[in-house]
């Protein structure tokens, strides 16, 4: 999702790869990490952790991230979260969606909304009385 | 290696540190090094010292720049503090308010 955006409107910030950035990265925007932030991030638009990229942060607030490289931190998406085959995420995660591909590396804790199956809400359902 | 670019709408506030060019649309608080060439585009704000190759400034900086080549204050360029630069030029219609350092 994030890959298309960028091939359809580009990104208007990228932190190359021999970039260190230490601090706080807000705004709007989409931006590409090819190098490393030591920082929280809180972007209206798309975040894409390329392969090689590294984000050490408390919290991340982006509309929708792509994780082709490392993130550790707590993130927030309104849209989409998605881990390709050679990403890494440690973390809490909250999006509308999450994928993640064959081989990606994903510990933490997943909060989506999303509804369940009749079936499986009356299975939850006599899960919880009992 | 790609450069760095810090875009338009987005601020960073902290350390940015690179080993290639950065170009700085947006705003940056803190500091900027940087061992390739700086760019300060015109709308950019830079609240930081900034140092690092050749130097191209048409926004606003507000720091100390010491670059290892030449720093172009361009029009449009606002700069508050003192530049230590071998080469330094300043266009008509920039603004600078500092001092020049071009001891080598």
């Amino acid at each position: 999702m994030v890959r298309a955006q960028r091939a359809k409107d580009g990104a208007t910030g990228r932190i190359g790869a021999g970039t260190r950035v230490r601090g706080r990265i807000a705004g709007e925007g989409g931006l590409d990490v090819e190098g490393h932030v030591e920082g929280d991030v809180s972007l209206e638009g798309s975040l894409l952790v390329a392969d090689g990229g590294e984000i050490s942060a408390t919290s991340l607030e982006v509309s929708d991230l792509l994780v082709e490289g490392t993130v550790r931190g707590d993130v927030r998406a309104q849209g989409d979260i998605s881990i390709a085959s050679t990403g890494s995420l440690v973390g809490s995660v909250k999006s509308a969606t999450f994928s993640m591909e064959e081989g990606a590396h994903f510990e933490g804790d997943l909060d989506n909304d999303f509804e369940l199956p009749a079936e499986l809400l009356e299975l939850a359902g006599a899960g919880k009385r009992r | 290696m790609s450069a760095t670019i810090i875009g338009p709408g987005i601020t960073i506030e902290g350390e940015v540190v690179s080993d290639d060019e950065v170009t700085v649309s947006g705003t940056v608080r803190g500091k900027l090094s940087a061992r390739g060439g700086v760019t300060i585009e015109r709308g950019a704000h830079v609240e930081a010292d900034i140092q690092g190759g050749a130097m191209a400034i048409a926004g606003s900086v507000t720091g100390n720049v010491v670059s290892s080549d030449r720093v172009d204050l361009q029009n449009g360029a606002r700069v508050i503090g003192n530049v230590k630069a071998t080469r330094i030029t300043i266009a008509d219609g920039a603004q600078f308010k500092g001092n020049v350092d071009m001891d080598t």
